[in-house]
């Protein structure tokens, strides 16, 4: 069914949990874009997010590193409160955990592709230039394009920069990779090069949380896939489970939809 | 044959713009050129003949000329003012001619009428203004005050007054020390930094080399012109071949290391010359008047103050060593003056406001007070005042402000006030800028856990910088044009000498025109040139746009 192969999937054990948020609440005004949202995600697991337009699921993610902030409940990222009251140092550690990659990949377009990954490590965590250009060249090899570290981002197609996005985050080392809609700004026949990084990295210890339409891709990797609507968590289960045997209503109208 | 008939359809159809379609029924397409042909032909007699039969027509050609000697201009400038308004006059009458033969106003009426009178408009312009350039004005004034007009006064006394020079050929009379060599030092690091600048746009070299050969040749025959002049030519004309020199080495240097480098190094390369840019201006400020350090470090390497040994070298008994100069005092900024004023009052404007500007645009989006009301206060107070004002309150209360810690002169002034001036108003063009950066730069920036600080710097600004040039440069143009202003507090630049020139000279009395034309040419001159860099960067903006991808 899945033209993606997870057999060679390490398995973790699952026990740490890196992510806790419970009753995550944001509002825009008077709308609520989410109702109380409770996801604890263990070390190393793979979490992909569904939903429709405007459910709420970008904007739980960009709580979790606290791009926005949330008006109620608790989000703890390895075993660090973010808050309002967070430390700036806390905070700076919570951002440097979490790589975060983008819908509309926003490389920094003043700035060349090896500058655009090695600025973070360089400004940050104070790696040596040398030290982090060599750690870039490397990750570049692992999205397959190491000839581009010398373009500016604008002399790349949307499947490249995205890739680039994707080596940017990791080069802050991260635990967490958050991605909101990696996939969605691409032309189609630029999809799989992005998702096949994805797959790559699936295969390593990081923990990914992935907001996505790409039911192929939620099938092959997710550990658990979750469904929201309107600002609620309405499903959470195994993709086969998920997939196969969805338990609510509103899951399997979502699902008759997409499929 | 083929070739000729190809002339003369474009011809007819230059005609037809001008002039208008044919419209009298006498015009067939077969007689269409032979009456295009007349046209031209009683043109040229109208426009060498006209005005010589009793005052029939007016003046041409040979009138203009015997006019023009009969006003007392020498033969050469009366052949050039004839011929000059001949030619426009050539082409009205071709144009009145050709409308009148073919009666164009029977198909075009407002096409001949526009045709005939922007025509006889550009003699009007064109024959007026070269009779006052060529009969009526006596540039002498202008020759005759040439390095007053560049250096101002004190510099150009010592110029003047040094062993060697026009004015001071008997060593008895001499007693100044030339300090000119003070600009030399700062022209060459000016052109090494303009010509590299042009080195690094992938242009053919030619669209830089013509123009800045021309530049340097034009500077060098105003050197060399030998109508009143007061120094020694050869000096200003041999450091002028320096100055081509070291830009053609310059420009070579970038544009070769631009052609073997990716792009990111030409980039990488283009901002280490706008610090380069900021270091001469500076380094411009030190060597004008060297302050008590460098002069010690001077002497100490083993250089002799000029002032200490001055009758020695007015004697010719001693070449002074570049130490010698550099231990020797410096010009004070009182002292300054003429076009030199102007430059380093607009360039303190621009280097200084920048910087002004970055600071008072991020302080005005602040959030803590501390930072966003002195910074609106700053800039809403300047900005709704007129220059002017804040020239007086540079001249009269910034003392009071300054004085416990710095006892400024009044042009040293002058460039704090027009940095905090010009840096109010990019300020603005700033803030502007960096409001439109897409809020997913500074996401990604603050995802990758970058500090509000480092945000601003490493992402925000450079983008908001990116966008807003164009617009900076046109706050440059404003600023470098409201240098003239400084006459009003009796500084003696460009704007203020020129305007007294006639005063120099008993024969010069009244001649106060030639100098104020002189001026609107050279801050035309400067103000175009700024402008078309201006078109320039947006243009290069536009050529590496901000990546499709990230719009899409």
């Amino acid at each position: 069914m899945s033209e993606y192969d997870r057999d060679d999937k390490p398995a973790t054990g699952y026990d740490e949990t890196i992510i806790d948020t419970k009753g995550v609440k944001v509002n825009f005004g008077d709308f609520w874009a989410l109702k109380g949202i409770d996801i604890s995600v263990k070390k190393g697991e793979i979490i992909v997010i569904l939903g429709p337009s405007g459910s709420g699921k970008s904007t739980y993610i960009r709580t979790l590193n606290r791009l926005q902030p949330h008006s109620g409940g608790t989000v703890v990222i390895d075993g660090i409160t973010v808050d309002d009251d967070t430390t700036v140092a806390d905070m700076k550690y919570v951002r440097a955990e979490i790589g975060f990659v983008f819908q509309q990949f926003n490389l920094f377009p003043h700035l060349t592709i090896m500058e655009n990954i090695t600025l973070a490590p360089m400004k940050v965590k104070g790696i040596p230039k040398r030290e982090a250009e060599d750690q870039a060249m490397a990750l570049l090899e692992k999205v397959g394009i190491p000839e581009q570290a010398y373009k500016y981002p604008s002399g790349l197609s949307g499947g490249q920069q995205q890739r680039v996005a994707i080596a940017r985050a990791l080069a802050m080392d991260p635990k967490i990779m958050l991605f909101d809609e990696p996939t969605s700004a691409l032309d189609p026949e630029m999809i799989k090069e992005v998702l096949d990084v994805m797959i790559d990295l699936a295969k390593e210890d990081v923990t990914m949380i992935v907001v996505t339409h790409e039911m192929g891709f939620a099938m092959a990797v997710a550990d658990r896939v979750i469904l929201f609507d309107e600002g609620e968590l309405v499903e959470q289960n195994t993709p086969a489970e998920f997939f196969d045997n969805p338990q609510h209503k509103r899951t399997k109208l979502f699902l008759e939809q997409i499929l | 044959m083929s070739l000729k008939g190809l002339n003369m359809d474009s011809f007819l159809e230059l005609e037809e713009s001008i002039a208008g379609k044919p419209g009298g029924p006498w015009v067939t397409p077969s007689n269409n050129t032979q009456l295009s042909l007349l046209a031209i032909s009683l043109a040229f007699v109208c426009g060498f003949f006209g005005g010589m039969w009793e005052g029939f027509l007016p003046n041409g050609f040979f009138e203009l000329v015997a006019m023009a000697e009969s006003e007392g201009a020498s033969s050469l400038n009366a052949q050039i003012f004839g011929t000059i308004s001949g030619i426009v006059l050539v082409f009205a009458w071709w144009v009145t001619l050709s409308i009148l033969i073919k009666w164009t106003p029977g198909k075009s009426l407002s096409n001949a009428l526009l045709g005939i009178t922007t025509a006889w408009i550009i003699v009007i312009a064109v024959r007026g203004l070269s009779h006052f350039v060529l009969v009526e004005a006596d540039w002498s004034v202008v020759w005759a005050n040439r390095v007053l007009l560049i250096v101002g006064q004190q510099m150009t006394e010592q110029m003047t007054q040094a062993p060697g020079s026009e004015s001071c050929i008997a060593v008895s009379n001499c007693y100044g020390v030339n300090q000119n060599w003070r600009l030399w030092w700062i022209l060459y690091p000016s052109f090494a930094v303009l010509a590299s600048a042009y080195g690094t746009i992938a242009e053919k070299p030619a669209r830089f080399l013509v123009p800045f050969t021309a530049l340097c040749g034009i500077l060098m025959l105003v050197a060399w012109m030998p109508s009143e002049i007061n120094y020694h030519s050869v000096v200003p004309i041999t450091n002028l071949s320096k100055a081509l020199v070291v830009g053609y080495l310059a420009y070579g240097a970038s544009y070769y290391y631009c052609s073997i480098s990716e792009e990111y190094k030409a980039n990488r390369l283009r901002s280490y010359i706008a610090i380069g840019a900021v270091v001469t201006f500076f380094f411009a400020i030190m060597i004008m008047d060297p302050p008590e350090a460098v002069k010690d470090l001077a002497v100490w390497l083993g250089g002799t103050p000029v002032q200490g040994i001055r009758e020695a070298i007015i004697a010719g008994d001693v070449v002074p060593s570049t130490l010698d100069k550099l231990a020797g005092d410096g010009i004070q900024a009182s002292q300054w003056g003429g076009l030199f004023v102007n430059l380093i009052v607009a360039t303190a404007g621009c280097v200084l406001g920048f910087g002004i500007g970055i600071v008072l645009a991020f302080g005005r989006q602040s959030d803590q007070p501390f930072f966003s009301v002195p910074s609106i206060a700053l800039i809403e107070l300047v900005r709704s005042g007129p220059l002017i004002c804040w020239l007086w309150f540079a001249v009269f209360l910034m003392p009071d402000l300054m004085d416990p810690f710095y006892n400024a002169e009044d042009i040293i002034r002058m460039l704090l006030m027009f940095g905090v001036f010009g840096g109010c108003y990019i300020a603005e063009v700033l803030r502007g800028g960096l409001q439109a950066v897409d809020s997913g730069q500074k996401e990604a920036a603050i995802a990758l856990g970058l500090s509000p600080f480092q945000t601003k710097m490493q992402v925000e600004l450079p983008n908001a910088v990116r966008t807003t040039l164009p617009s900076i440069v046109s706050v440059f143009i404003g600023l470098w044009k409201d240098t003239t202003l400084l006459f009003i507090i009796n500084i003696l630049d460009f704007f203020k000498l020129a305007k007294d020139l006639p005063a120099t000279d008993l024969r010069f009395l009244g001649n106060f025109l030639e100098p104020l034309y002189v001026t609107a040419l050279v801050f035309w001159v400067f103000a175009f040139y700024l402008s078309r860099v201006s078109m320039k960067i947006e243009k290069g903006l536009g050529l590496t746009s901000e990546g499709g991808g990230e719009a899409a």
